[in-house]
């Protein structure tokens, strides 16, 4: 079977498996309200309000303000991006129609929507992704810089063309980082009269499908649809309120009682609460596999895990079935890699390690036995799977102590190799130059006990003269080395049930779900 | 009177100074680094160094600490690290929610409470009694955290008639107020009313026994004035003692209850600025609340005074 004929094959396994999980608790595609993972669109109720409970925090709305990937949720309705992901993870037009890179990679080249202006009545064009990027690249504070290092200069070419020279072998992950905030386009008018206030205020400084007309910092945003948005199909509710509820409880019970129309769990205990209240009935629900898996990352300059039997040991004791039946109930599938199956970089034949107790228990008896110490974020869904791991590789006899490190913290701790190991739910770039670049490739400490075992691999595979393909086939060979020199130990992939009430549509096709964090624009509610 | 205010006013700044430096060396001993939690998604090692930098995060410990306090000293308490809104905004917004919270769960626990131990002390060792000390007793030991969730189960999510989450301010109207705030008052006041109702029954057992109770009831008071003016005002001095202590507690419950029924208060602001070391917002709201509890026993402290008029010498 070809590389694309197995994607293809994946796709559809993909669709197959969302589709009936995405109609959990309805018994079909549509609830008895006319709600469900999807619905006629001549039934949607356009003056709908649509309140939205969301775990995701947000601090600043300014793209280039944002300090975490959640806060997305609330700028996708402001802002539109130069591109956009889909339901499946692929990266297509928004305000860029098209894009290409140079034939010796030196620069990108995006030709750009005529249509669009912002919802203060500035026009879009190829200035103001000048700006824009500009801003983004030397702003003092902006969370851009390294997501936009990869551009050199920008040079306007037309109106509505605009070339991004880039960095000598940087930049093939742009397309897909310009759908994050990176990518995010706010009026000339607002930069000018009024960038201080943004983050606080954006007001009408996007040209997205909605305005925020009430912000409650760090409580909730209230948005109304914008009158004359270029895509008619989106936006289909007249207004959103997006709300940030912390507490998993409080969201189920918002759901319950009316308070909210939708909102995301996430978690093994809320999701199979979650999932009890959906076939009781009380609820409805839409349960979505995740994109983001949780993985094992280990330093292999500190302690034990220096020891290259040790972290064999650890691929080998590590009993993926048991957590997702133990810890999830089912509710999660094992990963073998960072990247889900039917992503476009993965290696769909990539197998993670046969379970070998006896092997582990005789390779850390080989090493003189091990201590390590493994950190887990805070209440996180990866603290309890760093809870079973202690038990699973304390049967072969590594001792596990665990840590409890906040969420902004660990994956920074991580890096700067103050940690022996973490398991994180770990967020993968929209493109794996991205990810490599964060985790193994730009020096930082955790990476470094590993020593050269990418070798060129890296740089290769961002080659954005490269085609996809041969990009993928670069990137199957690093995740290939990576599992063979146990870097990073993918161990499951949870799902998340977005519970909702029958009038609400749409959830399972938002762009982004997979990854935790959609972009509510197409959400709907049927009348 | 004055003077012993002013004096008690004199203590309170070094408290005030002590408590937010321990906050201050505690959130600097802890792992993690506020730059990397507002640097964005995948940043380099280079700007995290640029962010600590401009932030000033370089500095020594009690140059940074200094720089706060002269700061707080003019009223400014600085501005929040990941989103620049001034920390006193930042309270301000919260605020009613959260006093709205502490004033009705101190309101029910002071009626309630009161009330209930009033009852066990006239009663005092028959079926009513004990009914009151042993559910005072129950109550104690009960996570208020728990009885949230309980309270929720049973009066929103079967019953419908309280909102499970959310808070409306009083502008909205006095119901839409009010009924945001019954459960979460309600979970937060139990502890606290069964402190009081205990204390209180106790006190007035012990008063209602002494000689110018009998003189008063044989001179031929009423018994509400025997009651009102010559025991409770006796019997209140514990009451006042424990109600100032809970009050601290009620304040430090709200971190729990705001996130149970997602109220906007100054709780919920307290968890995220831990979770994202926003150092200048944790500290705010350290002063701040240190601050109220410092001046409510301070108006504890005067009310002695009116209870009991030999303290006042």
């Amino acid at each position: 079977m070809t590389r694309r004929a197995r994607r293809a094959a994946l796709a559809v396994a993909t669709v197959g498996l969302l589709m009936p999980l995405a109609a959990c608790g309805s018994g079909a595609t549509k609830d008895a309200d006319g709600g469900g993972p999807t619905a006629d669109p001549s039934t949607y109720d356009r003056e709908a309000t649509i309140r939205v409970g969301t775990p995701s925090p947000f601090s600043a709305l300014d793209p280039a303000k944002q300090a975490n990937i959640g806060e997305n949720t609330y700028t996708f309705l402001i802002y539109d991006s130069l591109t956009q992901m889909d339901a499946s993870y692929q990266v297509q037009p928004m305000l860029a129609t098209s894009w290409e890179f140079a034939a010796d990679g030196s620069s990108l080249t995006l030709k750009l929507r005529d249509d669009v202006t912002f919802n203060d009545g500035a026009p879009f064009d190829a200035e103001v992704v000048k700006t824009n990027i500009e801003r983004g690249k030397t702003m003092e504070g902006s969370s851009l810089v390294a997501a936009l290092a990869p551009i050199d200069q920008v040079v306007v070419e037309d109106p509505h063309t605009v070339r991004l020279d880039l960095v000598p072998g940087l930049g093939a992950d742009l397309p897909a980082t310009f759908a994050l905030n990176a990518g995010m386009m706010v009026s000339p008018k607002a930069l000018a009269e009024r960038a201080d206030e943004l983050a606080l205020d954006p007001g009408t400084a996007g040209s997205g499908p909605y305005v925020p007309v009430e912000v409650k910092t760090g409580e909730q945003v209230t948005f109304e649809r914008s009158d004359d948005y270029w895509n008619e199909d989106t936006a289909y509710a007249a207004t959103l309120v997006v709300r940030t509820v912390a507490d998993q409880a409080a969201r189920l019970n918002g759901v319950q009682t009316g308070a909210l129309d939708v909102a995301q769990i996430s978690g093994s205990a809320p999701v199979q609460e979650a999932l009890a209240l959906v076939e009781r009935g009380a609820v409805q629900g839409d349960k979505i596999a995740q994109i983001t898996p949780v993985v094992l990352m280990v330093n292999a300059e500190r302690g034990d895990l220096a020891k290259p039997e040790v972290r064999e040991a650890i691929g080998l004791a590590v009993n993926r079935t048991e957590i997702v039946e133990g810890l999830f109930s089912g509710n999660a599938s094992p990963a073998t890699q960072f990247y889900p199956e039917d992503y476009w970089a993965a290696d769909p034949d990539l197998a993670a390690p046969e379970l070998d107790i006896d092997a582990a228990k005789a390779l850390v008896e080989q090493a003189g036995g091990a201590e390590i110490t493994i950190a887990a974020a805070t209440g996180s869904t990866a603290e309890p799977v760093a809870q079973a791991l202690q038990t699973q590789l304390g049967a072969v006899g590594i001792e596990v102590d665990l840590q409890s490190i906040p969420f902004a913290q660990i994956d920074e701790m991580y890096r700067r190799g103050e940690l022996d190991a973490q398991v994180v739910n770990a967020s993968p770039a929209p493109d794996p130059a991205s990810t490599l670049t964060y985790y193994v490739t730009d020096g930082f400490a955790a990476a470094r006990g590993f020593g050269d075992v990418l070798g060129t691999l890296p740089a290769e595979a961002a080659d954005p003269t490269k085609s996809l393909d041969e990009r993928a086939a670069k990137y199957q060979e690093i995740w290939k080395v990576m599992a063979d020199n146990d870097m990073w130990t993918p161990i499951v992939r949870s799902e998340q049930v977005w519970v909702r009430s029958d009038k609400i549509a749409n959830v399972p096709n938002l762009p982004w779900v997979r990854s935790g964090f959609p972009s509510y624009r197409d959400i709907a509610m049927v009348k | 009177m004055t003077r012993y205010a002013l004096r008690r006013l004199a203590v309170a700044l070094p408290i005030l100074v002590a408590v937010t430096f321990c906050v201050f060396v505690l959130v600097d001993l802890a792992p993690g680094d506020p730059a990397a939690a507002i640097a964005g998604e995948h940043p380099t090692a280079e700007r995290i160094a640029e962010i600590r930098a401009s932030l000033g995060l370089d500095e020594p410990l009690l140059q940074r600490y200094g720089s706060w306090l002269l700061d707080a000293l003019q009223a400014n308490l600085g501005s929040s690290l990941a989103n620049g809104q001034a920390v006193t905004d930042a309270i301000g917004d919260r605020l009613p929610a959260t006093l709205s919270l502490v004033v009705v769960a101190m309101l029910i626990t002071l009626v309630v409470g009161l009330a209930a131990g009033l009852v066990a002390a006239l009663q005092h060792g028959r079926a009513a009694d004990r009914a009151i000390t042993a559910m005072a007793s129950a109550a104690i030991a009960l996570p208020p955290f728990w009885v949230a969730l309980v309270l929720v189960m049973l009066f929103s999510v079967q019953a419908r008639w309280l909102p499970a989450i959310g808070y409306q301010p009083l502008s909205a109207g006095l119901w839409p107020w009010l009924s945001h705030l019954i459960l979460p008052a309600a979970a937060l006041s139990l502890l606290p009313m069964a402190e009081v109702a205990l204390q209180f029954r106790q006190a007035m057992v012990t008063v209602l026994r002494q000689d110018y109770i009998t003189n008063a009831e044989a001179r031929g008071l009423t018994r509400p004035r025997v009651l009102g003016k010559h025991a409770a005002k006796n019997a209140a001095v514990p009451v006042t003692t424990v109600f100032a202590y809970r009050f601290a507690q009620v304040l430090g419950g709200t971190v729990a209850i705001e996130s149970v029924f997602d109220l906007p208060g100054i709780g919920r602001l307290a968890v995220t600025s831990v979770l994202n070391r926003d150092i200048p917002v944790l500290l705010g709201l350290v002063a701040f609340t240190t601050l109220i509890v410092l001046v409510i026993n301070l108006l504890v402290d005067i009310s002695y005074g009116y209870f009991n008029p030999k303290v006042r010498t």
